[in-house]
């Protein structure tokens, strides 16, 4: 965060004071500009390590490759207790030949899903 | 004259059966067959000669041939050698009384009355003698089998006797009778359709199949007559009438053709419509070429009426059809690009006035296949294929299609973009919205999809309808939910890609989400902090990521106004508490707000305005009568160049305002952003005042938003180079699906194949072909034949 580089700097208390105190007062004279509304916006995606799929190398916020030529509304992702992250499709096709985690193979053990 | 009353006098033999078998045992064989006879023959006579008879004396006739039948020693034979004797005297008769009439009209007239009587009787009088057609029939498989019917025997004789002698008098005669009604006059066309009748009935058994006779004499002579009739007369009156004129001639002359053809001929012929065919290739065909030339300046004229009658004429023609349909064609490429190339320059940049035009032209031409061609369905895909070739003409309005390395892929329609931008004026909030009512929308929003339907770059219609769709959403200006949700539902139904539409309807879902989310992060705030103002103050929308774009690229670093950051804390920790596992990206580039400026002089106004410009106008607070430059505003908010420059161009010099919120020392008249410099200095205008019907106003509400913001991708190149991307992909991923089916296939059949795959996003020219293939074969996807360069074998 920053202020203007020529600002004399207020106490940090004070400041965020005069603020509460602006959203009820009017604009004044040396403070001209005073927040009525703020729509903040964020995206959200999942909080992991690699967030593309290492099996089908397509990102985890969106469905898996088949899901995308196949319309599936329940692609998921997993994650396994080594907490790296796959789409649940994925995973399940993944270990009918491999019980272990593509990325560290250890063993694999779901910790939980998405869903 | 009895009407058949057969029925009842079968039931009645049927009650008396019993008793005659009793009869029988009694009576012995002597009995003879002229003694019953005598009896029938009366009756016999009376119905030849068409004399009346009683019921009773009807219902004895049956028993008296059954009486015969049953017990007289070749019974059967008996009657049927008498009734034919009977016949033939009869038929004698009446060849007697017309053949004293020689003259035609009156042999004619004679012979069909007499025809008609003999005609009628043949379906009664063979009535009571059914049983000897019937006994003559089990024993089919008798040498000697296939006795006629008495019917046939009456048909037979007569035609022998009567209609085989002077059948070709009266067919000359019938001829000449339809000669004259085609000269418009008034005939008896009872005796025309009497003499038909004759043809077809009396020669209904002979070995050949029934028609022949009838098809050889009488059909094929009213066809030839009927050809040299119009022959003869129509190059003469086409010179006199004139074109226009002769259509009319030729129309009606057809009409009644064919009503004649229904009056005359037996229409069981199977060659019944050769009548048809020479009149039309009498009437129309021979001068097809003339009338054919009338046909691009009456669609020119829009004459209707004679074009209904063109039509009329040449649908009947073998191959007429082709060059009206090519006439219409024309007709609607060059009208439909002259109407957008004389208004270019309103259309380019007005997309209701685009789309407008467009729908004008449709339901114009539309109008004339209607009415001038009955909405053939030949004129309809014409229609369709010229009108597809205006929307997505690319010599008036056209997007340049870039790759990432600049070489362009292909010119294309502005279409589908305009399409996309009209739709965007009617969902949002806006003066042409607000205008209309619900029931206007849900009608010009189904106009849009009636052209979506004719365009071929349907994917850059899908992108830019969805950067509309996620601003409307994000800045909570969408007219009206249901719509939203209306039109993606219409939009999956018109067939538009799957995915593409699923994404639209997870970013409707998504704010459906965010309004609880919304609800719940308030009641924290209220009930953690004891502090309602900041509550009131925030509204925080988390989007999911996957739906609405990764903004990770696009996002903008920049350093967020103090105001703003105190509470980004606990909006993520908020968040967090209820989502486990998730982590949030700020979208403030798509972020907004309304903030309150005060001036100097006293004014109030509520400023909407982009959280960028938010954090320019804070960096004036406590230096409210300053000059801040902009090197150091950039410092404050750490924006980068581009991004600083237009938010302060839109600060200084936003369009269609009379006093602008800031001022900067640039002197030039229109101030555009490459004016200015590290040291352009800012500061707050303190005289800001709106005007509204010519007033200063003091208090307010003003927009900065605008377009300002949320152009999802920076600028429409880059969007362009996404969706081109994006092709190329496709592109691949077609040809890959479609050599896994066949493994061997040739370049005409992969490019037909993949044109069917791509249609409802995009027609891929060529050349993306002839890319994408190659980049495959160079991955070792696929190879040519090595005797064959056009044919691809897949490799697995």
């Amino acid at each position: 965060m920053s202020t203007p580089s020529n600002s004399a700097g207020t106490p940090m208390e004070e400041d965020s004071a005069s603020v509460q105190k602006q959203k009820t007062s009017n604009p004044t004279e040396t403070r001209p500009f005073v927040l009525k509304k703020w729509n903040a916006l964020a995206t959200w995606a999942w909080d992991v390590e690699c967030d593309t799929c290492a099996i089908c190398r397509v990102h985890l916020m969106e469905e898996c490759l088949r899901c995308q030529s196949e319309p599936n509304s329940e692609c998921c992702v997993v994650w396994g207790d080594c907490n790296h992250s796959f789409h649940h499709c994925c995973m399940t096709q993944w270990i009918r030949q491999n019980n272990r985690c593509p990325l560290c193979q250890k063993d694999w053990v779901v910790s939980r899903t998405s869903k | 004259m009895i009407t058949s009353s057969s029925c009842s006098s079968f039931r009645w033999l049927c009650s008396k059966q019993d008793s005659f078998f009793t009869y029988r045992s009694k009576i012995s064989s002597t009995m003879l067959f002229d003694d019953e006879w005598v009896k029938a023959e009366p009756i016999v006579n009376a119905l030849l000669h068409q004399k009346a008879v009683t019921p009773a004396e009807w219902q004895d006739l049956f028993f008296y041939v059954y009486k015969i039948t049953s017990w007289v020693d070749e019974g059967p034979k008996k009657i049927r050698d008498i009734l034919t004797r009977d016949i033939n005297a009869y038929v004698l008769e009446a060849s007697e009384r017309i053949k004293t009439l020689q003259s035609g009209e009156s042999l004619l007239n004679a012979y069909i009355s007499e025809w008609n009587r003999f005609y009628r009787q043949s379906s009664i009088l063979p009535l009571p003698f059914k049983k000897l057609d019937d006994s003559s029939k089990p024993r089919a498989n008798v040498p000697e089998q296939g006795q006629d019917t008495i019917r046939a025997v009456m048909l037979e004789k007569w035609n022998d006797i009567i209609f085989s002698k002077i059948c070709d008098q009266l067919l000359a005669e019938a001829l000449r009778l339809i000669k004259e009604e085609r000269d418009g006059n008034i005939i008896n066309s009872e005796n025309v359709i009497g003499i038909r009748e004759s043809f077809v009935t009396l020669n209904e058994k002979f070995p050949e199949p029934s028609l022949t006779i009838y098809q050889k004499s009488f059909e094929k002579q009213f066809v030839e007559q009927t050809s040299i009739y119009y022959k003869k007369i129509c190059g003469k009156l086409l010179n006199e009438l004139g074109v226009l004129e002769y259509m009319v001639y030729a129309d009606k002359k057809l009409d009644e053709e064919q009503q004649r053809a229904q009056k005359y001929l037996e229409m069981g012929s199977p060659t019944a419509s050769q009548h048809m065919e020479s009149v039309v290739i009498a009437l129309v065909e021979n001068f097809e070429d003339i009338i054919l030339a009338e046909c691009a300046k009456l669609i020119a004229q829009r004459d209707v009426d004679r074009l209904q009658r063109l039509y009329r004429l040449i649908r009947r023609t073998r191959s007429g059809i082709e060059t009206v349909l090519k006439c219409i064609d024309q007709h609607i490429r060059t009208e439909g690009l002259n109407d957008m190339r004389n208004n270019a320059e309103s259309l380019a940049t007005d997309p209701e006035k685009y789309v407008q035009q467009l729908l004008i032209m449709f339901d114009k031409f539309s109008a004339l296949v209607r009415e001038g061609f009955c909405d053939d369905a030949r004129l309809l895909t014409a229609r369709d294929k010229a009108f597809r070739a205006v929307v997505n003409d690319s010599s008036i309005f056209k997007t340049e299609m870039m790759n990432k390395k600049g070489r362009m892929l292909s010119v294309e329609s502005k279409c589908a973009e305009l399409l996309a931008n009209y739709c965007d004026l009617l969902l949002r909030k806006t003066q042409l919205s607000k205008k209309l009512t619900s029931e206007e929308i849900d009608e010009k929003l189904g106009q849009v999809l009636l052209v979506l339907k004719y365009v071929e770059n349907k994917d850059v219609f899908m992108r830019f309808h969805r950067a509309h769709l996620s601003r409307r959403l994000i800045l909570e200006m969408s007219a009206d939910q249901e719509k939203e949700e209306m039109m993606v539902t219409k939009l999956r139904e018109c067939g538009m890609p799957s995915d593409a539409v699923n994404k639209l309807s997870r970013m409707l879902q998504d704010i459906e989400l965010n309004k609880d989310m919304n609800t719940l992060f308030k009641k924290a705030l209220t009930g953690t902090n004891n502090n309602k103002s900041i509550a009131d103050s925030i509204n925080l929308k988390v989007l999911n990521g996957g739906a609405w774009g990764r903004g990770g690229s696009e996002r903008i670093r920049f350093s967020l106004p103090r105001e703003l950051e105190d509470f980004v804390p606990e909006m993520e920790a908020f968040y967090k508490k209820h989502h486990n596992g998730r982590k949030l990206n700020w979208m403030h580039h798509w972020s907004s707000g309304t903030m309150v400026f005060g001036t100097a002089s006293g004014g109030r106004f509520d400023l909407e305005i982009t959280t960028f410009q938010m954090a320019v106008l804070f960096c004036f607070n406590e230096r409210a009568h300053e000059k801040i430059s902009l090197e150091t505003l950039r410092l404050a908010t750490e924006l980068p160049d581009a991004e600083l420059n237009r938010t302060l161009l839109s600060l200084v010099a936003y369009p269609k305002m009379r006093s602008q919120i800031l001022l900067c020392d640039v002197a030039s008249q229109n101030i555009t952003a490459r004016d200015f410099t590290d040291s352009t200095k800012f500061s707050i205008n303190h005289n800001f005042h709106l005007v509204k019907n010519g007033k200063s106003q003091q208090r307010g509400k003003v927009n900065l938003i605008g377009r300002l913001q949320l152009s999802l991708e920076a600028n429409a190149e880059k969007e362009h180079e996404s969706i081109v991307a994006l092709r190329e992909y496709r592109v691949q991923e077609g040809i890959v699906k479609i050599l896994k089916t066949r493994k061997t296939i040739t370049l005409a059949q992969m490019t037909m194949e993949l044109v069917e795959i791509l249609k409802p996003l995009f027609i891929p020219n060529r050349r993306i072909i002839k890319e994408q293939i190659d980049w495959l074969i160079e991955n070792r996807f696929m190879e040519r034949r090595p005797d064959d360069i056009n044919t691809f074998v897949y490799l697995a």
